[in-house]
């Protein structure tokens, strides 16, 4: 630790040491330049707002001149480039950052320096965003050890049911569910971990990432314990994963409204699609392998078809304004029925809706009968599941449903039958994730308090809670 | 360390006072500080008891002169023993557990304030209610148009100004799969990150690192982001330093605030750093962050200071020298508005301007008082009036006219909505009537408002029930009462704390709970049993206002009590805060232009008046003369300050809200209309009116007493026809809700005596057609269902046969109806259609009284009955007649004069003079003939293009920004080429024509449109004019058209 009296010192050394490697090596756009501009800029000149008429999330878009109609970049001259004269001006309307503090001395002379050796582009493609462009991050380790447990937002078993994996910070934690071995820790993943796919004995497929900024999908090797692959980055969290019945394709939802499809042997992408309003909560292949459903805050599940991506339905059930579950809710979750082939979803409300996406595209007919529509009971079958507030996580296996959510119950139905079997009661918490597992008999819980409760589902009876926070004891 | 940071100071000192020196404002500071008078230091003890407690020090000195200058920043402090505390910028914070004195001095004046620091040892957390809400308002995360709007922003909503803690509390943390805290990490919350612009926010910059809120957010969520667990004391209020109001004299034009909250269990804490600041005035005063207030000239602006829900207000006035100003030497105030005006002009340096002119002085007040433009013969007779007190005089003639009282209840009309669209069936006209009588006997106003506020009954007969029937629903007549009379734009409270005022959302059903109870079906106003009204929010139960307000103990209602007495009373009452104020207001704005406070009816601390004082005297003498407005428009017409020139000065022009001038006004559309009339003579003088008027008046007070004698005569006749039909029916009659048995014992029960009936169903009762009752159709319908409960409502119906006969019921009815005659069963139908030709019974009635029994058998929602009941004659009979008066009255009149009720005398008269044509025919002639001609003087407005067109109201609003007073362009082509200016100015001939002499007819064209004499050179130029022109009718129309279209005549000045 250095003492506050050396700090200048030091402040100074850095300075001048990082202007002799950028005087030596030239300046590059997408490591040294983009990553200032996506920080301080891309706010209000990016995907999502362009004031002035200016955005500067490509490059293409960077070099385009906004409503102003000069051109932001002379290459060889910052004093002659308008998008160098904004950093630096003195009048505060004029500034840019607008309303903000001006970028840091350093910041600024990258992007003199930048624009004085002739304003390059050093990326592979102008009309790609830069979010897009940059490589994976590289994760910091996991805590040594945990000072508060995290929130458990991911959970699965192993495909054998002897282990369970959980969410952890920057880490996905494998407990051994007879509790005989200590927990093994595979670090150096995203900071939040959202989903977690374990279908194959020894890769993990895991989603997640940093809120409000970054979301990745990738594989992890268990035996390795390493990252094997990325297969994308998003530019903001992942939060929910799935691969198909066959285990040959893979797909993410992030809040940044996207969903993505990726071939799990060669890593690459299948299709994306962005249909959502809101963030994708849920994804889920339906067991023919015909569909990719997304759930969204949004208010809708959409039905993609699985190889082209093409919208194939839009499923409303949960914005109904006709019959008895009317209203308008945010969906939380999906999860499949393999018996039935039936799609489960839900979120806020006071029903699972139970539904097939073929059936739901012909409900949606065409506008000729647009108006027989709304009086259209459907064929979506309703679980009033009773729980009080939103239902953020559900888990089908062997035609049993697992359902829990804010108001910390796990709640189990019958789906065939919608009716309840079963109500675990335990969590103080909300709970964020639920797994089963089918051959063990078994269902784990996690909640915002770090805990972990695994259940065995014939009996009812709680097997063993335990804090998912490796280090902490309670 | 610590001798080094007082050297820096010292020497900052010093560059600061050579940097003084130098300017020659800094000069007078320089001096003024030399005279410092003495010290003042708040608090005076500082006791700090935990580890972040903080206390800002407010120190001000007093001058020689008396004036007041914030010296907080500018003493030195001196700590006897820095190990304890620390100060900065006044700012005392707890260093370690100890006892010391802080030692602050200035110019030779020194003052002592011992502290003491405990509790620093212990864990100091965050409160989530009391510390992150107030930072996440402070930073303006949960503004209206940000995070606090009801949809939120980017998918991330909080409460308006935090008043919902729990919504928030999920959204911070445990909503949106946790994504915006991070315990585990809080500087990777993105909660942070966001308005630190770390990452890309729509919201811009928000927050910065050393910032006080971000401390507290941090640490809240290292804390684990949580909540303070229950049993936790509330926040009572807020108290700021200094207060209520603070003059500054420049250069001393900075001012530290310090605010203090107060809390449940009697403990209080400094929370200068985490309230919210506001200024109304930003040319005048800023604020920033800590709570510093900055003059920047002269002017008035209120600091507004938020805490949670609590808001308060300091009103700032800042002065500053004037280069040549000078107080006129012969200013010499009328009355107390004149000295109160008078103070605050010099106190801010604006010299008045001088007094109008008498030709502008009485148009000014014909216009504002009757709304008319003075008539000629009154314009000469004043203008040679050379008594010393004649503008006196004139005010008191002018506020004794006929048009006074008529003109003033069109303007309390527009806000009342008398709208006879709304009010029909002759309820506006009614209650317009009323409103005029009212004013013109000058009703202290509590008692018109009074009666207004707890009216009951009929709004066809009890005129002040139209202030409920004009209104649509609980909460309209919450936010329209609110608004009229206590100057409080309450909406906002109906779904969130107001977010401007200390109106908070149980306030608003605390309001509302005082309506609630009302029925009005049938435009019957009624009040029924209430126990509160809920707040949607909490479920929580409000009592009454008024109720709450008046007691310190909040006592419920008893039971059948009129919860509106209770408001009334409070309302009313000599103390309450609001009521007098905004009548006074509305009376000065009506004649100054411009409300003490403005928007006139949008009092609150954040919107402080121009003038204090004035308002304050104003409403005292409003109180003391007993709420008699008459008297308020004449201590302020007498006013220098009313009757000044709308002529500014090099150094009152600036001045918006002082009144040191009168303002220009457009003439409002009626003001406008009939002033066209008058000048082109469309319509004629009130003085030749007055006669037809008073001779229309006087007959009909002869007919009145002719009928009256008559009135015995015309019921013997009734009487006779109804002993001649075969039966006759005696009214219906409605029960209270009644619970019994069975019908027979109901019967029993509810058979007369009337006294037990809660009231006639006349109103639903046609002659030929018997009765109908329909709660669909809002404003007939009668009788209300009582929902659940065991308790029903019976219809009684006496019917009088002059001999035993057969007739036939017929009925129709949803859902069904059962009916007893003289107490046995006669019909009995669940279910009923709406065909009246199936559903018949035939029935035997006795000679005499037929006591019939109905009780609508009511399945649920929307209901409606018919009973008619026909002779059926026997073979030779002749089939009877049926009387032509409603059974109720005819029931009246078969009572002996003495055993009547006031209500059946008062009913049967309206009724017998209603029949009467000769009657109709004379106030037909009253209104057509009388001052109804005039837009001014009728309080029922008719909607024409030309008044819609210059702003007059839709009656739909309790807010006077419903008469709009935007110039427009329409306004311009009505005047220039409209049909109605046009028609009228065709007309003029017949007034202007018949003057000889040019010079005749320029005079009373002057006289009539602007109140005074041409001068020479009007005269001449006008004659030319006319002399040049080949037709003379053509020039006079010319002429007129031009006059109309000046803005001498278009403005009042």
């Amino acid at each position: 630790m250095l003492t506050p009296k050396w700090l200048p010192t030091y402040f100074l050394f850095l300075l001048t040491a990082l202007s002799t490697v950028s005087a030596a090596q030239g300046v590059s756009f997408m490591n040294d330049v983009a990553p200032i501009l996506m920080t301080r800029c891309a706010g209000c000149h990016g995907p999502k707002k362009a004031e002035g008429g200016y955005r500067i999330h490509t490059f293409r878009f960077l070099s385009a001149a906004g409503d102003t109609e000069e051109s932001p970049l002379v290459a060889g001259t910052p004093d002659r480039s308008p998008l160098w004269q904004r950093l630096i001006a003195n009048d505060a309307d004029v500034r840019m950052p607008q309303d903000d503090d001006p970028l840091a001395p350093q910041q600024l002379q990258i992007i003199a320096q930048w624009i004085r050796e002739g304003a390059v582009f050093d990326g592979p493609d102008r009309d790609i965003s830069f979010q897009a462009l940059m490589p994976p991050r590289q994760h910091p380790p996991a805590p040594e050890q945990y000072r508060v447990p995290v929130p458990i937002l991911a959970l699965a078993f192993s495909p054998d049911g002897k282990y369970l994996a959980t969410g952890g910070y920057n880490e996905i934690v494998l407990w051994d569910v007879a509790h005989e071995q200590p927990p093994r820790r595979i670090g150096n993943l995203p900071q939040r971990i959202h989903g977690i796919v374990w279908k194959s004995e020894n890769k993990v497929l895991v989603g997640g990432g940093t809120p409000g900024e970054y979301g990745e999908l990738s594989i992890v090797d268990v035996t390795t314990g390493k990252r094997e692959k990325v297969f994308g980055t998003f530019d903001d969290i992942v939060l929910a994963v799935a691969s198909n019945p066959a285990g040959d394709l893979v797909a993410a939802g992030s809040a940044g409204m996207q969903s993505r499809v990726y071939q799990h042997g060669s890593g690459q992408m299948l299709w994306q699609a962005r249909v959502h309003s809101d963030w994708v909560t849920g994804v889920a292949f339906s067991p023919d392998n015909q569909f990719l459903v997304t759930t969204s805050r949004d208010q809708t599940a959409k039905v993609h078809e699985v190889q082209s991506g093409t919208l194939y339905t839009t499923y409303n059930g949960h914005r109904k304004q006709l019959g008895k579950f009317t209203g308008r809710f945010a969906i939380y979750d999906i999860t499949f029925d393999a018996r039935s082939g039936a799609a489960c979803t839900v979120g806020e409300g006071r029903a699972v809706r139970i539904w097939n996406p073929v059936m739901a595209q012909k409900e949606n007919g065409d506008a000729s009968d647009m108006e027989g529509r709304f009086f259209k009971a459907g064929h979506t079958r309703f679980i009033e599941h009773g729980l009080k507030r939103a239902t953020l996580t559900l888990a089908a296996i062997n035609g049993q449903l697992f359902a829990a959510g804010a108001d910390g119950e796990l709640r189990q139905f019958d789906i065939a039958t919608a009716k309840p079997v079963r109500t675990y009661r335990g969590h103080s918490d909300w709970v964020y994730a639920v797994a089963s597992v089918p051959e063990a008999n078994l269902v784990a819980t996690g909640s915002f308090d770090g805990e972990v409760r695994l259940w065995n589902t014939s009996t009812g009876t709680l097997i063993r809670t335990f804090l998912a926070a490796p280090g902490l004891t309670p | 360390m610590k001798s080094q940071r007082a050297c820096i100071v010292l020497l900052l000192n010093v560059l600061t006072l050579t940097f003084l020196c130098v300017s020659d404002k800094a000069l007078r500071a320089e001096n003024e500080r030399a005279t410092l008078a003495s010290l003042q230091v708040t608090p005076a003890t500082i006791q700090l008891s935990s580890r972040r407690s903080a206390v800002q020090l407010i120190v001000s000195g007093t001058l020689a002169n008396g004036r007041q200058v914030d010296l907080t920043r500018d003493v030195r402090y001196h700590v006897q023993d820095s190990s304890v505390i620390q100060v900065r910028d006044g700012r005392v914070t707890a260093n370690a557990n100890g006892d010391t004195q802080l030692l602050i001095t200035a110019d030779g004046h020194a003052t002592t304030v011992p502290v003491s620091v405990t509790g620093t040892e212990h864990v100091d957390p965050v409160s989530f209610q009391y510390e992150t809400l107030a930072v996440l308002t402070k930073q303006g995360c949960n503004a209206g148009s940000c995070h606090g709007s009801p949809e939120g922003k980017g998918g991330f909503s909080l409460s308006l100004f935090a008043f919902d803690p729990e919504v928030d509390k999920r959204a911070l943390v445990r909503a949106g799969f946790n994504r915006r805290t991070n315990v585990y990490e809080p500087n990777q919350s993105l909660i942070l990150k966001k308005p630190l612009l770390r990452i890309p926010h729509v919201g811009g910059k928000r927050l910065r690192t050393d910032d006080v809120a971000y401390r507290i957010l941090y640490d809240w969520i290292y804390e684990g982001a949580q909540d303070d667990g229950a049993g936790r004391a509330t926040c009572t209020g807020i108290k700021l330093n200094p207060g209520p109001a603070r003059v500054l004299h420049a250069p001393h034009l900075q001012q530290q605030l310090s605010v203090t909250a107060y809390f449940s269990d009697g403990s209080f804490r400094d929370v200068t750093r985490i309230a919210t600041y506001a200024t109304s005035h930003k040319d005048v005063a800023t604020v920033d962050a800590d709570g510093l207030v900055a003059g920047l000239q002269r002017g008035h602006s209120a600091i507004t200071v938020r805490y949670l829900e609590h808001l308060e207000s300091v009103d700032f006035t800042f002065c500053d020298t004037v280069e040549g100003f000078q107080w006129p030497a012969d200013e010499q105030p009328h009355n107390y508005v004149d000295k109160l005006v008078n103070a605050r002009l010099q106190l801010l340096q604006y010299p008045p301007s001088p007094l109008c002119n008498d030709a502008t002085f009485l148009r000014r007040l014909y216009l504002d008082l009757t709304g008319l433009l003075p008539p000629v013969p009154d314009v000469e007779k004043f203008l040679a009036d050379d008594a010393a007190d004649k503008r006196s005089q004139w005010i008191d003639r002018v506020l004794d006219s006929d048009e006074f009282p008529r003109f003033q209840a069109l303007r309390m009309a527009d806000l009342l909505r008398v709208n006879p669209k709304v009010l029909t069936d002759g309820r506006a006209r009614l209650f317009a009537d009323w409103l005029a009588q009212s004013i013109k006997a000058n009703m202290p106003f509590d008692e018109l408002v009074g009666q207004m506020l707890t009216s009951t009954g009929d709004s066809k007969l009890v005129p002040q029930t139209n202030y409920f029937a004009a209104i649509g629903t609980v909460q309209e007549v919450t936010e329209a009462t609110a608004q009229l009379f206590m100057g409080s734009r309450i909406q906002c409270a109906k779904c969130h704390n107001h977010p401007f005022e200390n109106w908070t959302q149980n306030d608003y059903y605390s309001l509302g709970a005082v309506f609630s109870h009302l029925k009005r079906d049938g435009g019957i106003i009624r009040p029924q049993q209430t126990n509160g009204m809920a707040n949607p929010r909490t479920g929580q139960t409000m009592k009454p206002w008024g109720t709450i307000r008046t007691e310190k103990t909040p006592q419920p209602i008893a039971a059948g009590n009129d919860a509106r007495q209770a408001f009334s009373q409070w309302l009313t009452a000599e103390t309450n805060p609001f009521f007098a104020h905004v009548e006074v207001n509305r009376i000065w704005a009506h004649l100054l232009g411009r409300g003490i406070v403005e928007p006139i009816d949008d009092f609150r601390s954040s919107n402080p008046p121009s003038n204090g004082a004035l308002l304050n005297a104003l409403a005292a003498d409003f109180i003391d003369s007993g709420y008699d407005r008459k008297s308020m428009f004449r201590v302020i017409c007498n006013s220098h300050t009313y009757q000044r020139s709308t002529a500014t000065t090099p150094l009152n022009q600036q001045d918006k809200e002082l009144f040191s001038h009168q303002r220009v006004r457009l003439l409002t559309a009626e003001q406008l209309i009939d002033a066209i009339g008058l000048v082109t003579g469309a319509i004629a003088p009130i003085a030749s009116l007055s006669r037809e008027v008073a001779q229309a008046r006087a007959a009909v007070e002869v007919r009145r007493k002719q009928l009256n004698t008559l009135q015995t005569s015309w019921e013997q006749q009734h009487v006779l026809s109804a002993q001649e039909a075969t039966f006759w029916r005696g009214g219906f009659w409605e029960s209270t809700p009644f619970t019994a048995k069975n019908g027979t014992e109901a019967f029993d029960a509810v058979r007369p005596p009337e006294a037990v009936m809660l009231k006639s169903l006349a109103a639903l009762e046609d002659p030929q057609n018997g009765l109908t009752v329909n709660t669909e159709r809002k404003h007939t319908d009668s009788m209300q269902f009582p929902k659940g409960g065991a308790a029903s409502r019976y219809v009684y119906h006496p019917v009088i046969a002059n001999r035993a006969c057969r007739v036939q019921m017929h009925v129709t009815a949803d859902d069904g109806l059962k009916a007893w005659q003289n107490g046995k069963q006669v019909y009995a139908q669940q279910q009923v259609t709406d065909n009246p030709d199936i559903y018949l019974q035939e029935l035997s009635l006795v000679k005499g009284l037929n006591l019939f029994l109905f009780k609508p058998v009511n399945k649920g929602g929307a209901y409606h009955f018919h009973i008619k009941l026909t002779h059926v004659p026997e073979e030779g009979e002749k089939p009877g007649s049926i009387p032509e008066l409603p059974g109720y009255h005819l029931g009246v009149m078969h009572l002996p004069a003495d055993q009547r009720t006031p209500q059946q005398r008062q009913a049967l008269q309206a009724f017998y003079f209603g029949q009467d044509a000769e009657l109709s025919a004379l106030r037909t002639t009253l209104n057509a003939e009388g001052l109804d001609h005039y837009a001014t003087q009728r309080p029922l407005p008719e909607e024409t293009t030309f008044l819609t067109t210059f702003g007059q109201p839709q009656r739909i609003s309790p807010c006077v920004c419903d008469r709009s007073s935007e110039p427009s362009l329409d306004q311009a082509l009505q005047l220039l080429n409209g049909k109605h200016v046009f028609d009228q100015v065709q007309q003029s001939l017949q007034k202007y024509g018949p003057l000889q002499t040019p010079d005749e007819l320029v005079r009373q064209l002057y006289l009539t449109a602007f109140s005074r004499y041409p001068s020479a050179t009007e005269s001449k130029s006008t004659a030319a004019f006319l002399a040049a022109s080949d037709n003379r009718d053509d020039a006079i129309r010319d002429l007129i058209w031009a006059i109309v279209n000046t803005q001498e005549f278009m403005f009042q000045h």
